[in-house]
């Protein structure tokens, strides 16, 4: 009693399949089957899942898909076929197929025409099913026109390759069908096979298919949109199969013979170099050596006999691993990219490798930092090794097109990621699916965090704010009882955001290919599956910090003429430690959180080491097991360096004793007990490991004290290894890491203005752009408003002249200056509103004026404007190049901009400095909306010409900073905060800077604008709300429990300044947090001190008022 | 000619098969199974689940029984006759 299934689809076929490929797997293992298909529409998605699946199971995997065929005669009609890899060329034919189906076509749309199939036939079994062209024929009753139509099929397939795919669906109509079916195959002379197309694996499991059904095509579901008449579709038992076809048990034994004619061989873990294609007949490694003892004369260093050791030693491992090609594939694609006049970074333990160095993939001297190369390329680690490169983020497509056309489609392509339902994305589509009302479907969908669609019901209990939905609780259970399920489907197959495969030349006979939504090739496997077949990868981020270099590079070349190489900047150079050291360091890369600049300041980094240290040491691992502590008091001399064993020395010196680095746990190992590196990392790696602990501990101690090391040194020495291995970080990844963090801080040290135009203009780190404002401000570089004829697309830098002249064209500085607040650091005259030191670091860090340069100012950029595209810029930028624009009628006139845009820029200012317009802000805006500027194709022609003379109203501050808000996003002129400062008065607010002097569990009221909120999943089931406030001082961080959401939820979520009441609590080192008790909107309770009943406003209820979308047009309430 | 009823009947099974009903206070004996197919489905709205049965009954005529799964109850659908 035995049948195979051949025609199965799993949740890879998209919105079809109700199933996991592993799920398959473990049914087929289940029902006592020996072997089973998986053959999903137009893809191989699931293969190396489903084999590996199947492996596990001790089942065999048949590997095929489905094909979408197109018929010629108009209108194109699809239909299927299933094709089935019977060995490698089968497969690598299935696979060419797959890739022409998907790429030759519009994308989305795979198809095939017959021919193409019959072209490729060799290897394969084809499955002609009633869903196929001959099978409708038959099943309509022309079983003679279905076999002329099939016979090419057979010609090319044979007629034991060319089978006939018999079902039994129990439909109304199946009795009749089957027949002739049957008598198709007899006309034919093909062998005829029983299947059941399995979309889900058990009958209870048929709505899944339903709604999947329905959300593919975009319908609702209803019995006029289900083609499914019945729950037949599943993974039936093989005795069930053989019931079903009784009367011919020959159908089912024929799955057994194709089953037993696929032999294919995925080859998981088998691993596949990349080749690299060598002129005159020389081996990789030969040439692999070459380039390095040249990048050693490049690099100009020392051949002293360490460098000359550990070359060797490297080469040869690279060589015994069968690397080279890899190591000179990407070293090409790096030197390529540099060509490019794009930024490049390596990152990771690649760095660890000097021949990495030498080759110019990766910028750190692993021999001077002493970094092991075992770290990176070890023959015992289980996973392939793979580089890390950043890039611009602003050109990553850029490189990706060059690697994918420099080496082709048989050698690379990009990694795919599967984009998975989570809880969301499945009640939108789902409720939509079942005809819910849209918005409170958006409601239900929206009140969840990001947790997994299974966890839905216990998130509906909990969530206050959806108590009191307008939905039936019935319709509420069947969307949950969908949605719950779907949780892990892919919902569509993206682009992952940095993997490239590289490989020999033959990709495309095992991966097929399709092509990214935004064109780029791609394989149809995520970054496991190419791990299991065995490819390498290469990764490319695209990194902002290196676009805001890039920027400010360029600001750097026009507006001082210095072309600054930061390939040969000094690394010791003193401006910059400076800055790092008064942690000063807002914007640059990785070292700009509070918690960093707070280690900054106790590290007192002087040298580029220790920017090494500084970034291993600050993780949460370290910071939460006090191994910082340790470091800082010896360091700081508070202690004396101590070593268990004086043979551990040399290992540890440079963190006087302290192990902090993944290097140093396989040093001291090896040093201890002799291991070599390659075990050490073995071990180190395995340190988690509790099965394999007291094993390494018994080998490690055994070893050393054979070595004539005390017992006691020895049990010390594994101790501190088994404890800080896991908290321990890879240095070469720090020091990788330590080379942007050095070249950003130089750059902020040396040309602020440059620098933080480059940031402001990608906005590469963790502050919204208003903090990296408030930053400019306190370097006192001068911000320039938004201007028609002079704002460029991205921030740019312009020279202002001397200090003096400068305030003059100075929006921050004008507006500051106004109100006798200057914005010079330590001026004791600040009031306490002043966005000062403390608003981004809440530690002293006066001794240094970071205002070395105060000729540039910078200007803001049009890309921020709210609603303005590409386009429009390109327009604007065109226009002005002829001629400046006069006035807002000019500027219609002649740019494509949309009048809502052009509105924008008016009330944010861009038109204030238009000479000789004889009007004000109000007017400019009056004009945007009004006047009368034919243009080519305009149809919209508004009012008659501006009312004469018209006198407007100056705006006011309030109006101002709202209008900056509003239109760019950012408080240009003054913070936010400013306009609220008699009602944090009249609320006893404690401000940020001043939150550290408050004791433990003091009751405090906090207030400012809300700068970030997340809900992150926590273990315990709780949900949190973490919320980020701004009060001009510094961030507050505030923590609403579960206890107090009913009463506060919807404030938090939906005002856009708060007011907290709340306890102090200290977390870690020196983070503090207020845990809310109540909240308030700090616009509503503003309006309500206005009228005189703050005091109620504070004792009611909690009322939430969204803020209006256009303020201008709401009341300003000034305070001044 | 056909007539379609949607009332209830007491059927016996024979290997899982019908074998004989009783409609309207009389006896039909099975004589042959011609056909059976399954309904599933609308979960979204009522969740039907029925198992067809096509039969001819002594005398020639040909009957659509159902078995209402849902309700573990026949239906008499259909008269061919």
């Amino acid at each position: 009693m035995s049948f195979v299934h051949l025609d199965v689809r799993s949740y890879f076929s998209l919105k079809e399949g109700a199933f996991a490929p592993e799920q398959l797997a473990e049914q087929a293992a289940g029902l006592g089957m020996s072997a089973v298909a998986m053959t999903d529409r137009n893809g191989l998605y699931g293969a190396a899942r489903f084999v590996s699946a199947c492996q596990r199971n001790g089942v065999k995997p048949i590997l095929g898909a489905s094909l979408t065929v197109r018929a010629p005669a108009p209108p194109p009609r699809d239909a299927h076929v299933v094709l089935l890899a019977e060995d490698d060329t089968g497969y690598a034919n299935l696979c060419r197929l797959l890739t022409d189906a998907q790429l030759l076509g519009e994308r989305g749309d795979p198809w095939v025409a017959t021919e193409q199939i019959c072209a490729h036939a060799a290897g394969m079994t084809v499955l002609l099913g009633p869903r196929s062209h001959p099978g409708r024929l038959a099943v309509a009753g022309r079983v003679d026109a279905a076999a002329r139509l099939a016979a090419p099929f057979r010609e090319a397939f044979g007629p034991d390759r060319c089978i006939v795919a018999v079902e039994d669906r129990l439909e109304a109509g199946s009795a009749t069908e089957t027949r002739t079916m049957l008598r198709f195959a007899e006309k034919l002379d093909a062998v005829a096979v029983a299947t059941n197309p399995v979309r889900y694996l058990v009958p209870d499991d048929a709505f899944l298919a339903d709604a999947l059904e329905c959300m593919r095509a975009i319908v609702p579901v209803a019995s006029s949109n289900v083609t499914r008449m019945n729950a037949e579709g599943w993974l039936k038992p093989p005795a069930e199969m053989r019931a079903l076809f009784a009367e011919r048990p020959d159908l089912c034994d024929a799955t057994l013979e194709v089953a037993e004619r696929c032999t294919f061989d995925l080859g998981l873990k088998q691993v596949h170099f990349p080749d690299f294609p060598i002129p005159g007949g020389r081996s990789a490694d030969d040439v692999l050596a070459d380039r390095c003892w040249r990048g050693v004369h490049e690099r100009g260093m020392k051949q002293d006999e360490r460098l000359r050791d550990r070359l060797h030693h490297e080469l040869l491992m690279i060589r015994q691993m069968g690397y080279a090609a890899y190591f000179l594939t990407v070293a090409e694609i790096v030197a390529d990219v540099k060509a490019m006049g794009i930024m490049a970074a390596c990152r990771g333990s690649a760095a660890g490798s000097l021949v990495c160095y030498l080759t110019g993939i990766s910028d750190v001297d692993a021999l001077r930092h002493d970094l092991a190369f075992e770290r990176f390329l070890n023959p015992m680690r289980d996973e392939l090794p793979d580089v890390d490169i950043d890039v611009e983020s602003a050109r990553r497509e850029d490189v990706y097109d060059m690697i994918l056309s420099r080496h082709g489609q048989e050698r690379a392509a990009c990694v795919a990621m599967i984009d998975t339902f989570r809880a969301r994305a499945a009640i939108r589509e789902v409720g939509k699916a079942i005809g819910l009302p849209e918005v409170e479907v958006g409601m239900v969908a929206k009140a969840f965090p990001h947790i997994s669609a299974r966890n839905i019901r216990d998130g509906l209990e909990r969530l206050p704010e959806l108590h009191g939905i307008n939905l039936p609780m019935r319709q509420l259970e069947l969307l949950f009882r969908v949605a719950e399920r779907l949780d892990g489907f892919p919902r569509h197959i993206a682009l992952h955001p940095c993997g490239i495969v590289l490989s020999s030349h033959d990709l495309v006979d095992r991966v097929p290919l399709e092509r990214s939504a935004n064109g780029h090739r791609m394989a149809q496997a995520d970054k496991d599956d190419v791990e299991e077949l065995g490819y390498l990868k290469l990764d490319i981020l695209g990194v902002r910090m290196l676009s805001s270099m890039r920027h400010a590079l360029d600001e750097i070349a026009r507006t001082t003429g210095e072309k600054v190489d930061l390939d040969r900047i000094a690394l010791d150079d003193r401006p910059t430690f400076d800055l790092i050291r008064a942690s000063d360091t807002l914007g640059c890369f990785q070292i700009e959180s509070p918690g960093q600049r707070e280690l900054l300041q106790k590290l007192q980094p002087d040298r580029w080491e220790d920017l090494i240290v500084d970034i291993s040491l600050f993780r949460p691992g370290p910071v939460k097991s006090d191994m910082i502590r340790p470091y800082l008091s010896r360091r700081m001399t508070l202690e004396q360096p101590s070593y268990i064993h004086p043979g551990l020395r040399p290992a540890l010196q440079e963190t006087f004793g302290v192990i902090v680095y993944h290097e140093q746990v396989m040093r001291t190992l090896a040093a201890l007990a002799g291991y070599s590196l390659t075990e050490a990392d073995h071990i180190r790696r395995h340190l988690d490991r509790e099965d394999l602990l007291p094993g390494f501990q018994r080998d490690f101690l055994a070893r050393a004290t054979a070595r004539g090391v005390t017992r006691e040194a020895a049990e010390k020495t594994w101790d501190a290894v088994a404890q800080f291995a896991s908290f321990g970080f890879c240095k070469a990844h720090a020091a990788a890491f330590a080379v942007p963090t050095y070249r950003s801080a130089w750059l902020k040290a040396n040309f602020p203005a440059q620098f933080l135009a480059g940031v402001l203009t990608h906005d590469p780190g963790m502050y919204p752009r208003r903090m990296i404002l408030d930053d400019v401000r306190r370097h006192g570089i001068p911000i320039l408003p938004l201007d028609v004829n002079r704002s460029e697309p991205e921030y740019v830098v312009e020279e202002v002249g001397s200090v003096g002249s400068r305030s003059r064209c100075a929006v921050g500085a004008d507006a500051n200056a106004g109100e006798g607040r200057g914005t010079r650091v330590g001026d004791a005259a600040r009031a306490p509103a002043e966005p000062s030191e403390e608003a981004v670091s809440s530690a002293p860090t006066a001794q240094r004026d970071p205002r070395p340069d105060q000729r540039f100012a910078i200007r803001l950029a049009l890309q921020d404007v709210h609603g303005i595209s590409d386009a429009e810029i390109r327009s604007i930028l065109e226009a002005r190049a002829e001629r400046p624009f006069g006035d807002v009628g000019d500027f219609l006139r002649r740019t494509t901009v949309t009048r809502p845009v052009a509105e924008a820029l008016a009330h944010a200012g861009g038109f204030d400095a238009l000479i000789g317009s004889g009007t004000n802000r109000r007017g400019h805006l009056y004009d945007a909306i009004t006047v009368d500027a034919p243009r080519e194709g305009d149809q919209l022609t508004l009012a008659d010409a501006v009312a004469p003379a018209h006198r407007f109203p100056e705006y006011t501050d309030a109006e101002v900073v709202r209008a900056e808000l509003e239109v760019l996003g950012l408080d240009v002129t003054r913070h936010l905060v400013s306009f609220f400062e008699p009602l944090l008065t009249d609320l006893g607010v404690t401000r940020a800077k001043d939150l550290h002097r408050c004791r433990q569990d003091a009751w405090v009221m906090v207030a400012g604008v809300k700068i970030a909120s997340q809900t992150p999943a926590v273990r315990s089931g709780q949900r949190i709300i973490f919320v980020s406030l701004d009060d001009g001082t510094g961030p507050i961080e505030v923590t609403v429990f579960e206890s107090v959401q009913p009463k506060v939820a919807k404030t938090v979520f939906h005002a856009y300044a708060l007011a907290v009441w709340g306890q102090l609590r200290r977390t870690g080192v020196k983070g503090m947090s207020v845990t809310a008790e109540d909240v308030w909107d700090l616009t509503e309770l503003h309006r309500a001190r206005g009228d005189g009943r703050l005091r109620e406003a504070m004792a009611g209820p909690t009322a939430v008022n969204a803020p209006a979308r256009r303020l201008w047009h709401a009341s300003p309430g000034s305070a001044g | 000619m056909t007539k379609r009823f949607d009332e209830e009947v007491r059927v016996e099974r024979d290997a899982g098969m019908p074998s004989v009903f009783e409609w309207r206070g009389k006896r039909y004996q099975v004589v042959d199974v011609i056909g059976k197919w399954r309904i599933e489905g609308r979960w979204w709205a009522d969740g039907r689940d029925r198992e067809y049965w096509r039969v001819e009954a002594r005398g020639g005529a040909v009957w659509d029984l159902y078995f209402d799964r849902q309700h573990d109850r026949w239906h008499m659908e259909r008269l061919w006759d």
